[in-house]
């Protein structure tokens, strides 16, 4: 198994959940969903890869190509992360003006008193 | 053959774009109009269906006229059919309900329009990335629609569904990933058709596979480790919106389980007992869900938790995979979700009329709101099983499957989650008719409630009555479903 864009897209995604789990910056969990969401696409966009290939737009005869559909649905799911990051980033900057900090645990103590 | 299929989403959607523009016009309750004529619209175009449905025909459609396994298949099946009709019924009435809330809050409208469409077009897809896309949809619509009143809390509650959703559903693209590269198609039908040669090659992905798609349906559906954004969103939600979150969204995530499930793995995993596995989660949220809605001290997170329990009853139901185990498991989804949310109503009008949050201050509730009470108790007969009510029959249904299964254990454990449900909805209904107390300070200012509030939840209570007295009404409609589940 060489290091090819499967496995880089699975680190990928693993650093990104340690981030969400372990970082207590709400902001800095916002890039960590969104670094998870990158890595599956990497995975995914690999998925199609062949050595060599091309486009598949086909001017004279056949000829060695990448897989299509997986380019086409992850450009679906590059737009949904874009909106989840928006709307992530939206929620963050209105905890920032309610209770003005960035910090989980903080939060959790405010919302307790 | 119809293009019903592709109206009953699209309708709704276009529609929430449409109140946008209801600014620019002259009526006066523009963007109620328009998104009342499109949900009955979207309920027409289904009831058109109907028959060819019900006697276990197919309407399949085509997206841009691409046959099935190049371009993205829409199917009405008896399963989609049931379960559109529950959407689009719950969902008009919580939008009756809305009716008195949310006067020309076009930006509400269209963001419930959303999140019906989408939970429609997860219903009818039979494209596994298309489901993706869809449940996303929801997802963003109902992360907005729980801010919606801008409370400090709801926007935490709302931040806190919105990591532990993103993240798992991550690893449901993953999954999708995986399928993809093992068979080379998207399309549903495709998938489960080689899904048992693979098994036999490699089971292990698709165990792996399974998994991941168990913890992705478990946290939309709010199953036992994974249920902790449940409490919090509908506790600080809206009134109806925790109404469509418990209702309907938490069902999507069965409806999601049961169609993926059943049709993936269902001569593979399932024939080999993986069912036990949800058999056992769902026994541990009935007991957790119940146990912890005996110790809350606010009245609609009380609900939120008695929701956690309810949806474990189900899942032990769907988890048994026989005849009766799932003709039970679709009668309760469709009895809780319009338990529960009338039950939401019934707490959001005490609430807003009262101005308190807390169980302990809301003694003596029946003098000033006989009827509100009154349906919170049928409500609460029909959520415990107590027999003239509908949660009696589909209880009835689980149990007799768990007797055909005689398993002891599970039985016991059933009955542990039954008393314990009554237990608490008891403790609630003993508050309400208690001697009052006028001394406690107002949580905030009290608002007088409409007569719109009032019709949703006197209609969802009769219902449930008469869905207890004349079962075999829906029966007719599950039967379908079960055997598109069971062939």
């Amino acid at each position: 198994m060489g290091f090819n864009g499967l496995t880089v897209g699975i680190i990928i995604i693993l650093l990104g959940l340690y981030g969400v789990l372990t970082r207590k910056n709400t902001i800095k969990m916002v890039m960590c969903l969104y670094i998870m969401s990158s890595g599956v696409v990497l995975f995914f966009v690999s998925l199609g890869y062949v050595t060599d290939g091309q486009a598949a737009i086909f001017e004279d005869g056949s000829r060695l190509m990448v897989d299509p559909l997986p380019q086409a649905i992850m450009l679906t799911t590059i737009v949904i992360g874009l909106v989840i990051t928006s709307l992530t980033l939206a929620l963050a900057l209105r905890i920032y003006e309610e209770y003005k900090t960035v910090d989980v645990r903080d939060l959790i103590n405010k919302q307790n008193d | 053959m119809t293009n019903a299929p592709i109206l009953i989403i699209a309708i709704p959607l276009l529609a929430a774009f449409l109140t946008h523009l209801t600014k620019y016009a002259r009526a006066r309750r523009g963007a109620e109009l328009v998104a009342f004529s499109a949900l009955l619209a979207s309920a027409y175009f289904l009831l058109t269906t109907a028959p060819v449905v019900l006697s276990d025909q197919v309407i399949k459609y085509n997206l841009g006229g691409w046959s099935a396994p190049f371009g993205i298949s829409l199917q009405l099946d008896g399963l989609s059919f049931f379960f559109s009709a529950m959407v689009l019924g719950v969902g008009l009435l919580i939008l009756v309900y809305s009716l008195g809330i949310y006067l020309y809050a076009r930006r509400y409208y269209s963001l419930l329009l959303i999140a019906i469409a989408a939970i429609l077009g997860i219903v009818l897809t039979r494209d596994i990335f298309n489901m993706y896309v869809f449940f996303e949809m929801l997802a963003v619509a109902s992360y907005v629609l729980i801010t919606y009143k801008h409370k400090p809390r709801t926007i935490i509650a709302s931040f806190k569904y919105l990591v532990m959703t993103e993240a798992t559903w991550v690893f449901f693209l993953l999954a999708i990933a995986l399928l993809y590269s093992l068979t080379g198609s998207l399309n549903m039908d495709v998938i489960a058709a080689q899904l048992p040669q693979i098994y036999q090659a490699q089971p292990h992905m698709v165990y792996l596979i399974f998994s991941i798609m168990l913890i992705s349906f478990g946290i939309k559906c709010g199953m036992f480790p994974l249920h902790t954004w449940i409490p919090e969103a509908n506790s600080q939600a809206p009134t109806p919106v925790s109404g469509l979150l418990s209702g309907l969204i938490l069902k999507v995530g069965l409806y999601a389980m049961l169609r993926v499930f059943f049709l993936f793995f269902g001569s593979t995993l399932l024939a080999q007992g993986v069912g036990n596995i949800i058999i056992f989660i769902g026994i541990i949220s009935l007991i957790f869900g119940a146990g912890m809605a005996l110790v809350q001290v606010e009245l609609k997170r009380l609900l939120a938790y008695s929701s956690i329990g309810q949806i474990g009853f189900i899942l032990v139901g769907l988890g048994l995979a026989t005849q009766w185990g799932l003709q039970g498991a679709l009668f309760h989804i469709f009895n809780h979700a319009m338990i529960k949310t009338a039950l939401f109503f019934c707490a959001g009008i005490i609430i807003s009329q009262t101005g308190f949050w807390r169980l302990n201050q809301m003694k003596g509730i029946w003098r000033q709101m006989p009827g509100v009470t009154f349906a919170f108790c049928l409500l609460s007969l029909a959520v415990i099983g107590i027999p003239p009510s509908n949660g009696f029959v589909s209880k009835f249904f689980i149990i007799e499957a768990v007797l055909l299964k005689q398993n002891c254990l599970i039985m016991f454990c059933l009955f542990l989650g039954i008393l314990l449900t009554a237990a608490c909805y008891f403790r609630v209904i003993q508050t309400f008719f208690s001697p009052s107390e006028f001394h406690h300070k107002q949580d905030f200012i009290p608002q007088p409630v409409g007569h719109f509030e009032h019709l949703a939840t006197y209609i969802f209570t009769f219902l449930c009555v008469v869905i207890g007295l004349f079962p075999t009404v829906i029966i007719n409609l599950i039967q379908p479903a079960v055997r598109v589940l069971l062939p």
